[in-house]
């Protein structure tokens, strides 16, 4: 509400609206030209039609109407979807009690694990989704000490090049990013409404359920929503580890501005994904209103 | 660790006869946290239905104590006792006791209503019944039409009586209360005093109530514990407390001023290192200081002929105070003295006092407190 | 017996904690410490037990020239993008928390979606520009893209800093008779310096480490992960685990040293 302390308090409305138009003009022009503009090219791209090589600028639906109807898309949009939903649901079941030891068990060692928690965060995405790829391939490290114990014969094919595969690896890759917010929610609450819940006759369950769940919601949300949005857009992934069933959206998008060759309909296969992503951010908000 | 086999929750629905136990003991319990020791085997008795005070300054072992008749802390040896029953390892929701905590700890995400509610809603209470019981508590506290707020719409004031009704509405044997004023101001202080006060009495439930104000310990107890160090320096009423502490610590902590030193012993009292020779009121063992409250010291007239019990000085300060004056004396030996003259007295002499006179006080030897080095007062 | 008592926790549950807390590290570091112990391995094949150890690997991705350019346009890029995000991302925050102006809060919301849509999209839409107005792509484009991508992570860092900032001190130097510009300088920006070099540490790590909005921006120049990932699409090889096992060593002494820097603020 104190505008003033850094515009000036006497010298007028003129220089502090110049004061706050030198602040934030050049970095909203920036995210205006780079940003802004941009998306608006893919939507009205999308709206195009490829005509061979080259593209004709008349407005239709044609692109839309083509990912309702094709089965094939809808299929990807599927896989993609419940790819993520695994990675989200799986990620917070690791996530959530790591994040409440660090909260409430750890006490000496917090910044340790909390570094430790870290760390994997910050290393290569595509590094990470690979070092599965070697464990689980043919002649991977499961595999051979699989072999080695005697347990199999031959390369066994079933962990690698399938949904469990990537669903596994971007679990790996999110669990950080799940246990972080929700970390800092749960860092949040005063340890006097939990002594308060139990003075009053809550065991500890009941305690977790009534009052510490609820007041981490928020979160939870962050980290799903997170971990559902970028699941959702991933390729790498599904690529590196990923059989002809496990093709998600975001291959598909590839494709369309590479081989394929269809500008107009990547770009609408990418709004659809925009609208998805939009679409979690949102209930995701409306259950933290709760 | 030993589990208790029957469970110790309060009926619910036992009406208001109340008067159903809610005496603690407290048998040498310690409590130590790593080299330092919060509790010092500390032992004695809270009678039910009494409102007993710990006062103290913090780090005295007072909240530490609460929390251990709570179910807290556990403590390092020792037991708990609530009407004959050790607490030993028992947590704090299978005790029949509940908490008023100094930061009110309410629910953020939950009504007023809920709050108050939620301790019914782990006992198989009736939902109408509930509701009856939690209507009727907010009442009693005033809020009963912010039922449907949020605890961050309510005032500091508002959010208080909120827990107190949160706490009381399951009729628990003992209500521990952990500086639960300290955040309000000085006029709600004083309300919330007699209130509390009030509510204790008529329902006979035992409160325990942790301060480090003397004056509530004073307005609201019917005992007093005060402690220092982890252990209790005196236990009794407040007008114990207040008219005849037993050692110095006490003394200084309720407020006693103007510690004088004792030369030595004479027939009947004392001397003072300033000098002059005081009579006590009563007598026994060695006396290295004494003390006299502000307010019983009298001004005494300049004419040192009539002097049973005075000391001479100068008068370093005047401060008026509203509804009496200090004076503050020095004596020849440098010690000083504050007295607490009414504005009506000084206005009857003939000339009004200076800075720089000469003047005389009175102490009454039935208002001496004498102390001995040890700690304890003879 | 006991630890510490905590009523809030019954000792299984306790112990049911640790389990889980012992598994999911096991699950987040087991893998890497394989890769670690597999690039000292001397043979091609992940098999155990490792026969016998060399350097092999490491002097392989050594002699690997066309890797060492593609790090060097990655710190190229990432040295670029942590001043520029800076520069933009500061005075943002700044400018959320103290002014008020039309569109606030659609802004408010809005400065995160970069980072939650994926980045595929965002360096798609970056290319549609581009291609629009025949611009080349180079490494200045990535770094374009890069910087709308951690755009947010610095915002969002300043902007929660400035949040718990007690405003006071400002008000305390124009009492002392500096100008707001001067305040801005000695006052303010000093006390953001800890959220400033942690979103920049971030920023310099995420970037280097981009895969998605690079994918599309790339020109001739290749940034590190790119080249790992063309060398992916070949076919692994144990070179990899050498790649993988150096930038894990490198990020964790640059947080040891980012959080040293930032414990003495």
């Amino acid at each position: 509400m104190t505008d003033t302390a850094l515009s000036g308090s006497s010298s007028g409305q003129k220089r502090r609206k110049l004061g706050g138009l030198l602040l934030i003009g050049p970095p909203l022009l920036y995210l205006l030209v780079f940003l802004v503009i941009p998306y608006g090219e893919i939507v009205v791209y999308s709206f195009w039609k490829a005509d061979l090589y080259a593209i004709a600028r008349d407005f239709n639906l044609g692109n839309y109407a083509r990912i309702i109807e094709n089965p094939l898309y809808r299929q990807v949009i599927w896989n993609s979807l419940s790819t993520a939903g695994l990675v989200t649901v799986f990620s917070l079941l690791v996530g959530y009690p790591l994040a409440f030891y660090l909260a409430f068990v750890a006490t000496r060692h917090r910044q340790l694990l909390y570094f430790l928690i870290v760390i994997p965060l910050l290393t290569s995405f595509l590094l990470r989704a690979y070092t599965w790829k070697i464990i689980l391939g043919r002649s991977g490290l499961v595999n051979s000490t699989l072999q080695a114990l005697g347990l199999t014969d031959a390369p066994v094919d079933i962990f690698l090049y399938n949904q469990f595969s990537v669903v596994l690896t971007l679990v790996y890759i999110f669990v950080p990013f799940v246990t972080l917010p929700i970390y800092a929610s749960l860092e949040k609450l005063s340890r006097d409404q939990l002594e308060a819940s139990l003075d009053l006759g809550a065991r500890p369950l009941t305690t977790f359920l009534r009052i510490i769940l609820p007041l981490s919601t928020p979160g939870i949300v962050a980290g799903c929503t997170f971990a559902f949005a970028l699941s959702f857009g991933d390729f790498v992934a599904p690529t590196l580890l990923g059989g002809p069933n496990q093709i998600m959206i975001a291959n598909v998008i590839i494709s369309q501005f590479g081989t394929a060759f269809d500008w107009p309909f990547g770009s609408a296969l990418a709004i659809v994904v925009l609208l998805i992503v939009l679409g979690v951010v949102t209930i995701g908000s409306r259950i933290e209103r709760r | 660790m030993a589990f208790q086999i029957k469970t110790l929750s309060p009926r619910p629905g036992a009406g208001e006869d109340l008067h159903r136990g809610g005496a603690v003991r407290l048998e040498r319990v310690t409590k130590t946290f790593g080299d330092f020791t919060a509790v010092d085997d500390l032992s004695f008795d809270i009678e039910a239905g009494e409102f007993l005070t710990l006062l103290g300054s913090s780090g005295c072992g007072k909240t530490t104590t609460l929390r251990m008749i709570g179910g807290f802390e556990l403590p390092d040896s020792g037991q708990v006792i609530l009407d004959g029953e050790r607490q030993h390892g028992t947590p704090p929701y299978r005790r029949p006791v509940n908490t008023v905590f100094q930061s009110y700890a309410l629910f953020p995400h939950m009504s007023v209503a809920a709050n108050v509610a939620y301790g019914l809603t782990l006992r198989k209470v009736k939902r109408p019944e509930i509701k009856r019981r939690v209507n009727a508590m907010l009442d009693r506290v005033g809020l009963l039409d912010k039922a449907d707020h949020r605890p961050d719409n309510l005032s500091g004031g508002q959010r208080q009586r909120v827990a107190l009704a949160r706490a009381l509405v399951n009729e628990p044997r003992v209500l521990l209360l952990d500086e639960p004023l300290g955040a309000l101001d000085a006029k709600l202080r004083r309300e919330m005093q007699l209130e509390l006060k009030q509510i204790q009495t008529s329902l006979g439930i035992t409160f325990v109530y942790v301060t480090h104000d003397q004056e509530e310990a004073l307005v609201m107890s019917d005992r007093i514990a005060v402690m220092n160090s982890g252990r209790i320096q005196q236990l009794g009423t407040p007008s114990d407390i207040f008219e005849k502490p037993r050692n110095r610590f006490v003394a200084e902590f309720i407020g006693t001023e103007n510690f004088l030193s004792v030369a030595e012993g004479v027939p009947g009292g004392v001397r003072l290192a300033e000098g002059s020779a005081l009579q006590v009121a009563h007598e026994a063992g060695k006396v290295d200081t004494v003390a006299i409250r502000p307010q019983n010291i009298r001004l005494a007239d300049p004419d040192p002929s009539d002097a049973t019990n005075t000391v001479a000085g100068h008068l370093q300060d005047i401060v008026y105070v509203g509804t009496s004056t200090r004076l503050i004396v020095q004596l020849q030996n440098d010690e000083t003295l504050t007295a607490d003259i009414a504005p009506r007295l000084l206005a009857e002499r003939p000339e009004p006092l200076k800075v720089g006179a000469a003047v005389r006080l009175e102490l009454p030897p039935e208002a001496l407190l004498c102390f001995s080095n040890d700690g304890q007062t003879t | 017996m006991r630890h510490t008592y905590d009523p809030l926790i019954p000792s299984a549950g306790r112990r049911v904690l640790s389990l889980a807390t012992v598994l999911a590290f096991a699950f987040l570091y087991l893998p890497i410490l394989v890769l670690a112990l597999f690039s000292f391995s001397d043979s091609s094949l992940l098999v155990f037990p490792i026969e016998s150890f060399s350097l092999r690997w490491y002097h392989e991705l050594f002699a690997d020239a066309d890797l060492w350019r593609s790090a060097r346009n990655s710190v190229i890029v990432a040295s670029s993008v942590v001043p520029l995000t800076l520069i933009l991302g500061v005075p943002l925050a700044i400018g959320l928390d103290r002014l008020s102006f039309p569109g606030k809060k659609y802004l408010e919301g809005g400065i995160l979606m970069p980072l939650l849509v994926p980045g595929l999209i965002t360096g798609l839409a970056l290319l549609l520009l581009l291609k629009q107005f025949e611009v080349r792509l180079s490494l200045f484009t990535v770094a374009i893209g890069h910087s709308i991508w951690c755009l947010p992570i610095v915002v969002t860092q300043v902007y929660a800093r400035l949040r718990s900032f007690d405003r006071s001190i400002e008000e305390a130097s124009l009492d002392l008779g500096a100008t707001p510009w001067i305040t801005f300088w000695r006052v303010t920006l000093p006390n953001l310096k800890s959220a400033m070099i942690g979103s920049a540490l971030l920023v310099f790590v995420l970037s280097f480490d981009e895969v998605p909005v690079t994918f599309f921006l790339t020109g001739s120049e290749n940034t590190l992960p790119m080249h790992i990932w063309s060398m992916l699409r070949e076919g692994v090889t144990p070179a990899i685990n050498a790649i993988a096992t150096l930038t894990i060593a490198l990020t964790v002494a640059l947080l040891a040293v980012g959080l040293r820097l930032l414990s003495r603020d």
